[in-house]
């Protein structure tokens, strides 16, 4: 009988061994794969045991785990100015899961980050919890500040707001700001109760406080989009001529713009009549009638080619968060032209966008990709990546950069942006109020850089607030202020 | 019993060749329980340690208690089993104490979600880890010679079915239905799971009654291309197995139980007849059996549908598959240390049918697989006996119970491990449950007693002009113990 009870061995030694196969599989193979499914508790149990790295603006962390007596929830998120910095940092909360940064960065705050696998081995066998990297960002608190405080004293109970700020030479992202926001404390508070009614709260609230306007709404951009109708007439020329600044345009009405294959026309702020048809007194006087003019002379080809190396109808930058795609419409008439090269018709652009326009005429033409990291730290706080800036979009020479930059420091000292004369600083802007719907009141755009002759900071504020006069629903009256105290908070004046 | 004297042992059949000496390896079985009770206790030092800082409360006592007792096991194995073989015991021993680290680390939530009494089930059991091994004690002290099982096969046959079978007709209120399944009774206050005994006295039985129906069941077969083909009237025992398992299937069930069951009984058969038919018939037998209940029999049925897709219903019926698998997934390469993962959290029977993902998580595939190795060793140790045992009765018996164990492991393994549809059996000496404990060390005893019996060396040959009763002092009158029987029964 030896001889079947020899192959029965070999059957039993199969039994193990595919016991040990599929160990193999379930435990080496298929973990990651297990471990990250939605429905694991233990990525939740996960979540609350690990000391979660933190958020840093400046030297402070603006979210932070702090230790709790729980067993089960060993660590609670924290953050300070919750509001202020929610489109920054997002939120970390057990029944809604995670947003911007906290999203984002979540392998490297979780601790799950393979750089961090060794640190965190030795915490183990030292008997502590786990623990995650930090992120720095390239925020400014004060710009931050002022940018959130701005939007704040300015809006209503009904107004929407956004600020974005970015470093033109780098890209380094140093404010974001969007009102109404909303307080990630509560999301992430360990009672499911207030999360649930918090969440409620805010999914009821029509101005949609958890939307981060700054990246991830767009708007009409209206005059502030002249920037770009410029930079093409002043790249390709009209009818075969060179266009300068000083260029008049030949045929330009002042006063009304009568659009083809259409009964509407085009006429200027408050029915104003211009008082030249030179296209840097066009600029400066935001004259919608010679820029729709010079659109329809332009073609719609070359204006859409303008606008999308500017970075319209391309995928928005990821700054780690991906970001809203900027539009500019394709295929149009000749009616439809001119009211595009004016920022209107179909033409929408994030705050962030709006910050990038700027940044190309500061930065001898060339876009670099915005981001909001400028280092990630350790368990243990040393530096282990650094942001190293890139361009991302190159769309005018720099001659041209330089011929824009002299059109939008004339709006300041000649033109629409009155407030933000006698900052302490030149500054070049441009305005924008885009008409909206019947009943709600225009879109106001500042898009700023500054100072003029070294640019360090270039910004757009939008504010869209239907409870104003719509007489004070201007760019310049509604956005201004908000840009000049970005601009000098930035640049440390008083 | 037919293999009665064929060939009148002696005679004129020349001395047997000199067998080779067998050390009784007693001093090394001593070290090796030394090496598994420190290991236990070690495991258990480590758990006080992790969960608060210290030696847990009742650690000294207990490590008296438990060396004193296995010392005692290992004095009564070299007086009454001087050439057991000395892997069993001490494989036994780290195992079950592997196993009540792991139960005392789940207490705190079973305790809290009262799936245990308020003591919680590690010190039951301990008590019961104790019992067994008095048991193994007696055992070993009141079976001197495995043979006489031989002599109550069928009232182990009737025993073991009713102890199979008591569950599905048994009342709800003794036999519920835990878990979807219903091979527990509940008796006096205690959990008892009688398939476990049962699976003992099942094998014995099989042993017996293969032994004795081998040769018809081997010889009187037709060769039908190239596969022999039982004669109908002899595939009688097979199919009413197949109908006892498949009853059980559906009365209780409980796939595991069935598929234990009629698993042993076909690799016995096919130890007895060395007919491989035996083996594809009965394969094909069950696969289908099975495949029907499952279709027709909606608890198996969602059993089937969480092993095909675990994750289709996380939060419902395929929950346990899934908390499972994710169990496993967490522990990885290296485990997440002793009471640093989260088994628990495939809830109910976490120290019991599922204290397999305990091991998986915080002993991770490493541990995992130390566990699967000592499973494997204990199986070969059984078969290895079986290959030494000189008496066929014996080697049946040996293999059996041999193959019952891995069976269970497999079954058992291969349910949490998603291998297999989901099954209800406890890991053999891991698991919580007293009567599955107890029933494991009744194997190990009978293991041992095998083992010794094959290792013992014969006693020199006596002339041959000697009365054949004298031939083998031992076991007077039993002239079934012939030297060479196997080559007289294959012929």
């Amino acid at each position: 009988m030896n001889r079947p009870i020899k192959k029965v061995a070999i059957f039993c030694f199969a039994l193990f061994a595919v016991l040990f196969l599929d160990g193999n599989w379930i435990q080496v193979v298929k973990a990651g794969s297990y471990s990250a499914h939605g429905d694991n508790y233990r990525n939740t149990i996960y979540n609350y045991t690990v000391d979660r790295g933190a958020i840093i603006v400046g030297s402070k962390d603006v979210a932070a785990s702090k230790a709790t007596t729980s067993s089960q929830m060993k660590y609670q998120r924290v953050y300070s100015n919750g509001a202020e910095y929610a489109p920054i940092t997002g939120y970390f909360s057990s029944n809604f899961g995670t947003a911007n940064l906290e999203q984002f960065e979540n392998t490297l705050l979780n601790g799950k980050d393979t750089r961090l696998a060794t640190q965190n081995f030795l915490r183990k066998a030292e008997g502590k919890d786990t623990a995650g990297g930090s992120v720095v960002t390239t925020i400014n608190p004060a710009a931050q500040d002022a940018a959130y405080n701005g939007l704040l004293g300015t809006l209503s109970n009904e107004g929407q707001g956004a600020v974005a700020a970015i470093d033109p030479k780098t890209g380094a992202i140093l404010a974001l700001a969007s009102a109404p926001s909303y307080d990630p404390n509560q999301l992430a508070s360990p009672s499911a109760t207030v999360q649930n009614n918090y969440a409620t709260q805010l999914e009821n609230n029509p101005l949609q406080p958890k939307l981060d306007q700054a990246l991830n709404q767009t708007y009409p951009p209206g005059s502030t989009f002249k920037i770009i109708t410029s930079a093409t007439a002043l790249t390709d020329g009209i009818d075969g001529q060179t266009i300068t600044p000083g260029s008049a345009i030949d045929g330009a009405p002042l006063d009304v713009l009568p659009l083809p294959q259409s009964t509407s026309e085009i006429h200027n702020s408050d029915g104003e009549t211009c008082v030249s048809n030179v296209l840097q007194d066009a600029f400066a006087q935001s004259c919608n009638t010679v820029y729709g003019y010079v659109g329809m002379k332009l073609g719609a080809q070359n204006v859409q080619n303008m606008a999308q190396a500017f970075g319209f109808n391309r995928t928005g930058p990821t700054v780690p968060m991906p970001s809203a795609t900027s539009v500019f419409p394709t295929n149009l008439n000749q009616a439809q032209l001119a009211q595009s090269s004016i920022g209107q018709f179909d033409v929408t652009m994030t705050p962030l966008e709006g910050a990038m326009m700027a940044s190309a005429v500061a930065n001898g033409g060339s876009i670099e990709a915005p981001y909001l990291i400028a280092k990630q730290l350790d368990t243990k706080g040393n530096v282990i990546a650094s942001a190293s800036p890139t361009q991302l979009y190159a769309p005018i020479s720099s001659s041209v950069a330089g011929e824009l930059s002299t059109m939008m420091q004339d709006v300041v000292t000649n033109g629409t942006a009155t407030k933000l004369q006698n900052i302490g600083v030149s500054v070049a802007a441009k305005t924008g109020t885009a008409e909206r719907g019947a009943g709600q009141n225009p879109v106001a755009w500042m898009v700023a850089y500054a100072p003029a002759d070294d640019p360090k900071i270039a910004v757009a504020v939008m504010v869209a607030d239907n409870d104003v006069k719509p007489s004070d629903a201007f760019g310049n009256s509604l956005a201004g202020p908000i840009a000049a105290a970005v601009i000098k908070a930035e640049l440390g004046l008083s | 019993m037919s293999m009665a004297a064929s060939r009148p042992a002696g005679g004129t059949t020349a001395p047997p060749p000199d067998e080779p000496v067998i050390p009784k390896r007693r001093n090394a079985e001593l070290v090796l329980l030394a090496v598994a009770y420190v290991f236990g206790m070690f495991a258990y030092a480590n758990l006080g340690e992790v969960r608060s800082g210290a030696l847990p409360g009742n650690f000294w006592t207990v490590g008296f208690a438990f060396g004193l007792l296995l010392l005692i096991a290992h004095l009564a194995v070299r007086w009454l089993a001087p050439y057991a073989d000395p892997l069993l015991l001490p494989l036994a021993v780290g195992i079950n104490g592997f196993g009540l680290v792991l139960i005392s680390r789940l207490d705190p939530y079973n305790i809290a979600n009262k799936f245990a009494p308020h003591a919680g089930n590690a010190g039951q059991q301990a008590i019961f880890s104790a019992i067994g091994i008095v048991a193994l004690i007696a055992i070993l002290a009141v079976i001197r010679d495995h043979k006489v099982l031989q002599r109550y096969a069928y009232i182990s046959a009737l025993v073991g079915l009713i102890l199979i079978a008591l569950p599905a007709v048994l009342p709800g209120s003794l036999a519920p239905n835990i878990n979807g399944a219903r091979s527990w009774i509940k008796f006096a206050g205690l959990s008892l799971q009688p398939a476990e005994f049962g699976k003992l006295f099942i094998v014995s039985f099989f042993a017996a009654y293969l032994h004795a129906t081998r040769d018809t069941l081997a010889l009187a077969s037709r060769k039908v291309l190239g596969v022999w083909i039982p004669r109908g009237r002899d595939m009688g025992p097979l199919v009413v197995c197949w109908a006892f398992a498949m009853l059980v299937l559906i009365r209780e069930t409980d796939l595991g139980v069935s598929l234990m069951f009629f698993g042993v009984f076909v690799v016995m058969l096919y130890l007895a007849t060395e007919r491989a038919s035996w083996l594809i018939f009965g394969i094909l037998m069950f696969v289908i059996g099975a495949a029907l209940v499952a279709m027709l029999v909606s608890h198996v049925q969602v059993r089937f549908d969480s092993w095909l897709d675990p994750f289709g219903d996380v939060t419902g019926n395929s929950r346990q598959t899934a908390q499972s698998l994710y169990a496993f997934a967490n522990g990885g390469l290296f485990g997440t240390g002793l009471d640093q993962g989260y088994p628990y959290l495939v809830g109910f029977a976490n120290n019991a049918d599922f204290i397999l993902d305990s091991v998986g998580e915080e002993f991770g595939l490493i541990g995992l697989t130390g566990l699967l190795i000592a499973y494997a060793l204990f199986t070969a140790r059984g078969l290895k006996t079986a290959l030494l045992v000189r008496d066929p009765y014996g080697k049946l018996f040996a293999s059996g119970l041999a193959v019952v164990f891995a069976l269970q492991v497999f079954i058992t393994a291969g349910g949490v491990m998603r291998v297999i549809p989901l099954t209800g059996l406890p890991m053999p000496f891991l698991a919580y449950g007293g009567s599955a404990l107890l029933a494991n060390w009744v194997l190990v005893a009978l293991l041992l007693r095998l083992s010794d019996a094959a290792r013992r060396p014969l006693p020199p040959a006596l002339p041959l002009t000697a009365p054949p009763s004298l031939l083998d002092p031992r076991t007077p009158g039993d002239n079934g113990r012939g030297y060479g029987q196997n080559k007289a029964v294959k012929a």
